[in-house]
């Protein structure tokens, strides 16, 4: 993947896209990786709208970090409503015609899959604080901006989170 | 025994360094920022799709002058793509609605040259556009014939370091490119006829111009001179469309759809591309010995009867992994290339156009090697907006 040659597709003179160009190169694949863990059917969909709203608004963001924070909230956001677009959908889907994640499709570890499968069967908002709080290792405050709770809910959250796995996966052993 | 939360990471570890990443990107993220144009402004570019064929039939036609042109680790010279200049006002007629200018911005002054062998003049706007996506340029071209727009053309400028010039556009009775430093003068040489070419040059021009114009159908020579009067190139001119028959056997498969099955062949050295939806082939005058990054950009629609599909394909140098077009809609459709034939240094790309369209649409083609570099980009502002 070349992400260092992205930054080059510039619109000429377009200040904001350039502005942001720098934040996709180091920060897309982390952000398509994000969508994939909370189980968007298309992540980089969903990181590139993240992005394209970036660019809309960029303008009123203070700072690099406000940037980040507000693509990785959009990230978990769009995931969020993409999970109940698909459930409308599904109920209105005869059986075997659902739309897959593309998580199925990867072939991993068989301990790692048992551990994932645990992890997509939380609440979202469950998930989401684990996915947040184990892969990209932010603190409490970060997760609680990125999800739009507060931090006691982060903290909630994942300790449930991780209650549930554990018991998830004794049931499976 | 590992902890839940030591598996955890493992496990997301693992999964998250399977995730997809498109090389096109960027690209596709800033089509969803841009405005969509507004209706009607397209309309005086829909053309007769034989017209179009045309077009494309004569950039095709285009070969490469003396010297290697290869890809694969070639060194690019001080041509065209060493652009660096800032975009700057446009004069009339072509304004930013017009659709190469909004593809491409530009960084050069757009220059207007009359061209034109007899009868109606042709005029010609020039100018370079930075490659979206890619470190080099396009090189832009509309033709005009009074308020008749017959071509609207980018395409990739970048002069390998060997390279004395290179084809970018034209229509049926002119061809343009950029050209090396090299060159002084331009020369057609047909049979009992000889007449010059034209060198054109513009604010912010990275290289000149090349423009040399000839009755339709002609074959013949392209010369390239330096200062010192020395033949430095040559380009073969050759007629549109050669029909050699079509083999039986030995083709590859390029697509499969409602318009048939489209099967690429060589012959004589050249790529030919045939649908069993259609009794006329693609045959490609550039040597498939020394193909460009990405050529034969073709809209196939069936020749007759309602029309309910559409597929663009082609073929394009053989480090081009993937080729993505987005029509003038920011519709994106992206194309994985197939390889072609063992050592032949061609891979083929096809993907399905959207149903209803009479026309070859605009489009931008972007070419991506294997690590997500743009190396190849045409761009069509000609046809119907879809």
């Amino acid at each position: 993947m070349g992400m260092a040659n992205l930054h080059a597709g510039l619109d000429a003179g377009d200040d904001t896209a350039t502005g942001v160009s720098g934040l996709f190169r180091a920060r897309y694949p982390e952000m398509v990786r994000l969508a994939d863990l909370l189980g968007a059917d298309d992540p980089e969909d969903i990181a590139q709208e993240a992005f394209a709203r970036l660019i809309r608004k960029h303008s009123s963001l203070r700072d690099q970090d406000a940037a980040v924070a507000y693509v990785r909230a959009t990230v978990c956001n769009l995931t969020r409503n993409r999970h109940r677009h698909l459930r409308v959908v599904r109920l209105r889907t005869p059986a075997g015609r659902h739309e897959d994640s593309s998580e199925q499709a990867v072939i991993l570890r068989e301990d790692h899959q048992e551990v994932l499968a645990a992890l997509a069967g939380l609440p979202a908002r469950r998930r989401e604080a684990i996915v947040l709080r184990y892969w990209l290792d932010l603190s409490e405050r970060e997760i609680a901006a990125a999800m739009g709770v507060s931090p006691g809910t982060v903290k909630s959250s994942v300790s449930r989170g991780l209650a549930a796995l554990a018991q998830a996966l004794r049931e499976k052993a | 025994m590992n902890t839940i939360e030591d598996r955890l990471r493992d496990a997301l570890t693992e999964r998250a360094s399977h995730s997809p990443l498109h090389p096109g990107a960027w690209e596709q993220t800033l089509a969803r920022t841009r405005p969509r144009p507004r209706s009607g402004a397209w309309a005086r570019y829909v053309i007769p799709a034989a017209a179009a064929a045309a077009v494309v039939a004569i950039v095709a036609a285009a070969t490469v002058l003396t010297g290697h042109r290869g890809l694969d680790g070639g060194h690019r010279g001080g041509g065209p793509s060493q652009a660096g200049t800032a975009p700057v006002a446009l004069p009339a007629p072509l304004t930013r609605k017009d659709y190469l200018i909004q593809q491409d911005p530009p960084v050069s002054q757009v220059v207007k040259v009359k061209a034109g062998t007899s009868g109606q003049a042709q005029w010609v706007y020039v100018w370079f556009a930075r490659m979206k996506g890619g470190q080099g340029t396009v090189l832009c071209s509309e033709v005009r014939s009074g308020k008749d727009l017959q071509s609207a053309y980018c395409e990739t400028a970048d002069l390998f370091a060997d390279q004395v010039a290179v084809p970018t556009g034209g229509y049926s009775t002119l061809l343009l490119g950029a050209s090396g430093k090299q060159v002084a003068s331009v020369r057609v040489q047909l049979p009992g006829h000889v007449a010059d070419g034209q060198l054109i040059s513009g604010r912010g021009f990275p290289a000149k111009v090349w423009l040399a114009s000839f009755q339709p159908g002609s074959s013949g020579t392209i010369v390239f001179r330096d200062a010192n009067g020395h033949q430095v190139g040559q380009l073969a001119l050759t007629k549109a469309f050669p029909s050699p028959a079509r083999p039986r056997h030995g083709g590859i498969t390029v697509f499969r759809s409602q318009l048939g099955t489209a099967t690429a062949y060589l012959i004589g050295g050249r790529v030919c591309i045939w649908s069993t939806a259609a009794p006329e082939g693609f045959v490609a005058t550039l040597p498939a010995s020394a193909p460009p990054a990405l050529s034969a950009v073709l809209f196939g629609v069936p020749p007759f009867g309602p029309v309910k599909s559409s597929e663009f394909y082609g073929y394009a140098h053989g480090n081009v992994a993937q080729v993505t077009l987005r029509l003038a809609s920011g519709k994106l459709l992206t194309a994985r290339t197939i390889p072609g034939w063992p050592g032949s240094g061609i891979r083929f790309w096809a993907v399905p156009g959207p149903a209803g369209v009479t026309t070859q649409p605009q489009f931008v083609a972007l070419a991506y090697d294997a690590a997500g570099r743009v190396v190849g980009q045409v761009t069509s502002g000609l046809g119907q907006r879809v």
